[in-house]
């Protein structure tokens, strides 16, 4: 699969990871293009959430951890020295498993990202939170309870109110870790409809345990297994046509 | 056909252990509320006598002739009643029935006056027809002959039966102290002679005394009354008829002075009398509309002088005011023979009213102030007098009370004294304020070292070494709070004292140095850095140790750096701010019970940090919020009620903390908000004067008072701290 520079958010060189001393990522090389879904897909443990935090480098968090190899966002390595972990975090987004929204009102919860930096005026965070709940298709359901607690909306509600405060702050990509593990089929679809409308601007990786969702919503899809790539290439050729054996065992079902 | 299904039941073994365990569950949480609800019972069910009025009603009434009746008085436990009759006689009466026990026979010459040998009880000073001084004294002794309880009448005339001459007078008035008897005679002239026996003893007759003449005052000596003050060291002159008065300062009888000139009397009223209060430090001073007035010494500008102080109003003109033996309560009766139960400081508080009939010729209480004896023409009244706790009320306990030798009213806590004349101040103002006293400056240094140290432990400080340091201040609290007291009163105390400056700097110098170090190590390689990450905090230990040491040892050099030409920290304190520096003081309680308070808040706020879901972190992480915005914008938001409750509980354990103010604040009652000054909390004083308290007694009320307000004061913290931490946590609990 050859892209363009130009096309390419994520160039992933060569990076192993392991906590402490038990190999989790193995030698993996694959490029993630711009404004395109990809889905990272592969069976539980098989490394898809470790690598995806690899890129917004929230795997810092974690004590004991040795990452090698090279992760570029735009051209830019992101562990080089003068990367500022926060900013670095403020073009790649990502979005957990769980809901994990703040215990604040809702608008404070999309304008969280904001505040934290004076980039965006005062003036305009008002426009911004109704943009951000806009874009992820909440605006809607909360325009008129936006002093309200955010702990008081569903999970999905709750799931799309993470993903608007995620957008808020503009980010070129979009990290989204099992985003609908946690919800029920119609906050799933609705999810997954937000998906689609969000690639037209931003790059979005998802890991996900559900291949028919990954079939759905990724243009490409890569296959791990044991903390290896063991397939990168087009959700369609993955899903009908996989080169590799192992990756034709597990989207056909045969183990996972 | 259908068969109805049935749910096999419980097996047995089960049903019991299930409900078993639900009653004990049930009578623990019962047994808990009722313990509390009980405490709280019992400690107001100790203080309700105090708020209960007084009763007076008539016990016995004896028709009896009472012509020549001076005085009277009773014995301790109200089983004999004398009468000191003009005949030079007492007549022992028993109370009961008032049969004759006896009749004594003092002396052969009739008695014009009889007046109590002040401040004796039951001794009194006669002034015969023959113009002489008689001493005696009514003993009442119990005896047990053949088992069976009698009491022995005596009257003892005083040094060895002899008297003292002293030629036409107007009035007299005597003093007795342990070896020393002072007699004042108003001569005709309105003169006054004082004479000062000393090495005076009962058995023996009077050596010579020294005497000194005081010149007349009032243009008519008729009409003035003179009376001994308190300790024999004044002179009251007041004329009955206008109300004026003179205080001459006897202390020394070579050297006598006028202290104060003045009145007692009034714009728009007459002056009627004047009745010294027990220990003779006020008066109270009746006019002929109902009003009567309460006076008391103390000091004015450099002088000591009587000030109006209070007003008692009645319906109707006072006639008479009698005093109690032991406290200052009295009794005045109006002219219709009503009495009015009052008492001098706790001022308008349970007027019990007691129908006499009429204003009877001699009334007296009895030495316990449970009975009235009330001579009449023709009958003795005796009444039972109920009024146990005549001297608190809302004022005495909360207000500005105007005491006896005071210059001003003040709150002051002076619940007992050697001095049987003395007048108990039960303000608990400088208690309540003492324990807020020592709580907020506890909390000072508890609070921020407590919650940073906790923000500190769980979220910077490596795991391994939270694991050590979490369990270690958590037995802090299991320190007993008397060793924290005890090494704060006897061994900071005077260290502190000592090296004030230095502990001072102390606030200073450590946190520059840690400031210092920690832009050092942003220095270091950041390979070194990594592997040292989480261990900071242990390396600071060693280098505060060595600046605390090095501020320490300097002290001396650091004061006369600072305080140029003072000397020292304290004596600067004491010349520039004027602030009066107590070793034992706030200061060290903030330090020793902030040290008591600290696991608490610390234990608590850390696990309500520590409890703050690691997703909602790693959700402000993954917006590109630093460590430090995460903290302070999601982490102690959501952590807020758990914070909240801890400084909370850590104020109600400061507010009944005991031991450690007892032990380092001195103990002082003042109300004085100064770091460098001590205070008396509720519960340092309930431990200090329990013990002494006698049962039952006012004090002893008051005391279990107190104890009831700290039961309220903890609960209402309590509460509160429980209210708004639901309300923080409907609004910011997450989980």
């Amino acid at each position: 699969m050859e892209l363009p520079d130009s096309d390419i958010s994520l160039n992933v060189v060569n990076l192993s990871l392991s906590y402490a001393d038990k190999p989790a990522l193995q030698n993996i090389t694959m490029k993630i293009p711009k404004q395109r879904v990809t889905a990272l897909i592969g069976p539980s443990g098989c490394g898809k959430s470790t690598l995806i935090r690899c890129f917004n480098r929230m795997n810092d968090l974690i004590d004991s951890v040795s990452v090698t190899g090279r992760i570029e966002l735009n051209k830019l390595d992101i562990h080089d020295k003068n990367v500022d972990v926060a900013q670095l975090r403020r073009q790649v987004g990502m979005v957990f498993q769980r809901p994990n929204p703040f215990p604040k009102s809702i608008e404070e919860n999309v304008a969280y990202g904001l505040r934290l930096t004076k980039e965006v005026p005062k003036s305009e965070l008002e426009s911004r939170v109704e943009w951000a709940l806009k874009s992820a298709a909440l605006w809607d359901e909360v325009k008129d309870r936006l002093k309200d607690t955010a702990l008081g909306l569903s999970g999905g509600q709750q799931q799309r109110l993470v993903i608007a405060r995620a957008i808020a702050v503009q980010p070129s990509v979009l990290l989204l870790d099992e985003p609908a593990s946690a919800l029920d089929p119609i906050s799933t679809l609705k999810i997954e409809e937000l998906i689609a409308e969000l690639k037209t601007q931003y790059t979005i990786a998802i890991v996900t345990h559900n291949m028919q969702q990954a079939a759905r919503v990724s243009d490409f899809t890569a296959f791990l297994y044991l903390g290896e790539l063991i397939e990168f290439n087009n959700t369609r050729t993955i899903f009908t046509n996989p080169r590799q054996e192992k990756t034709e065992d597990y989207v056909s079902g045969r183990y996972g | 056909m259908s068969e109805k299904y049935q749910l096999p039941n419980l097996s047995k073994s089960r049903t019991v252990v299930n409900s078993a365990t639900r009653s004990i569950v049930r009578v623990g949480g019962i047994a808990v509320i009722g313990a509390i609800v009980l405490i709280m019972a019992y400690l107001f069910w100790v203080v309700i006598p105090m708020l209960l009025p007084a009763s007076v009603s008539l016990d016995h009434q004896f028709d009896l002739s009472t012509e020549g009746v001076l005085h009277v008085s009773s014995d301790d436990s109200f089983e004999v009643i004398s009468l000191i009759n003009a005949d030079g006689s007492v007549v022992c009466h028993d109370a009961e029935d008032m049969s004759i026990l006896d009749e004594i026979e003092v002396s052969p010459s009739h008695f014009k006056t009889v007046k109590p040998l002040y401040p004796l009880a039951n001794t009194f000073v006669a002034l015969t027809e023959l113009d002489t001084l008689v001493f005696f004294q009514i003993v009442h002794r119990v005896r047990f002959l053949n088992e069976i309880r009698t009491i022995e009448n005596q009257v003892d005339v005083l040094f060895d039966d002899s008297f003292i001459d002293v030629g036409s007078i107007n009035d007299f008035d005597a003093f007795r102290s342990d070896e020393k008897l002072r007699v004042v005679l108003l001569n005709i002239d309105g003169s006054i002679d004082l004479h000062e026996y000393l090495n005076v003893d009962d058995a023996y007759e009077l050596e010579e005394p020294k005497s000194t003449t005081i010149d007349a005052w009032s243009p008519s000596p008729r009409n003035v009354e003179i009376m001994i003050g308190p300790l024999g060291r004044w002179l009251f002159e007041i004329d009955v008829t206008n109300g004026d008065y003179r205080l001459i300062n006897v202390a020394s009888t070579r050297r006598t002075s006028v202290e104060q000139v003045g009145s007692f009397r009034l714009e728009n009223s007459s002056f009627q009398f004047a009745e010294p209060v027990l220990g003779r430090y006020s008066f109270l001073v009746a006019d002929d509309q109902g009003r009567v007035d309460h006076w008391i010494l103390g000091p004015i500008g450099a002088n000591q002088g009587l000030r109006m102080v209070r007003t008692f109003d009645y319906p109707k003109p006072i006639k008479k005011i009698i005093l109690e033996h032991r406290r200052k309560g009295f009794l005045a009766v109006d002219h219709s023979g009503r009495g009015f139960i009052g008492h001098t400081t706790s001022a308008a508080k349970k007027r019990t009213v007691v129908s006499l009939e009429k204003v009877p010729r001699l009334i007296a209480f009895s030495p316990r102030a449970d009975r009235l004896i009330a001579i009449h023409d023709d009958s003795i009244d005796i009444f039972r007098v109920n009024n146990k706790h005549p001297e608190t009320s809302w004022t005495t306990l909360w207000g500005k009370v105007d005491y006896e030798g005071y210059k001003e009213s003040a709150f002051t806590w002076q619940s007992s004294s050697a001095d049987v004349e003395f007048e108990p101040k039960f303000s608990l103002m400088p208690l309540l304020f003492g324990s807020i006293k020592a709580a907020f400056y506890a909390m000072l240094v508890a609070t921020p070292i407590a919650i940073l140290g906790a923000i500190y432990t769980a979220m910077f400080m490596s795991p391994q070494m939270r694991k050590l340091i979490k369990p270690g201040i958590e037995i802090m609290a299991a320190l007993p709070t008397v060793i924290l007291g005890f090494i704060a009163g006897l061994w900071l105390a005077p260290l502190i004292e000592k090296h004030l400056t230095a502990i001072m700097l102390l606030l200073l110098i450590p946190p520059l140095g840690v400031l210092l170090f920690a832009y050092l190590t942003t220095l270091l390689p950041s390979r070194i850095r990594a592997s040292l990450d989480g261990w900071f905090g242990a390396l600071t230990v060693p280098l505060l140790v060595l600046l605390g040491w090095l501020t320490l040892a300097n002290n001396e050099w650091f004061a006369s750096l600072i305080f140029q030409g003072h000397g020292d920290a304290k004596t600067w304190l004491y010349e520039v701010l004027g602030v009066d520096y107590d070793q034992r003081n706030a200061l060290i309680i903030g330090i020793a019970m902030g040290l008591a308070v600290i696991p608490i808040i610390f234990s608590i706020a850390e696990d309500a940090i520590y409890g703050v879901p690691q997703h909602l972190v790693h959700g402000s992480l993954a917006l590109g919020a630093t460590r430090w915005q995460t903290l302070v914008r999601v982490v102690l938001l959501t952590a807020s009620p758990g914070i909240f409750s801890a400084i909370m509980i850590g104020m109600g354990r400061a507010v009944g903390e005991t031991m450690i103010v007892l032990m380092a604040t001195g103990n002082t009652p003042i109300m004085d908000f100064n770091l460098f000054q001590g205070m008396r909390t509720f519960a340092a004083n309930i431990a200090v004067e329990m013990p002494e308290s006698e049962v039952g007694s006012t004090h002893f009320r008051i005391l279990f008072l107190t104890a009831f307000v700290l039961f309220l004061i903890t609960f209402l913290l309590n509460t509160v701290a429980e209210v708004v931490r639901q309300r923080l946590r409907a609004r910011y609990g997450n989980l």
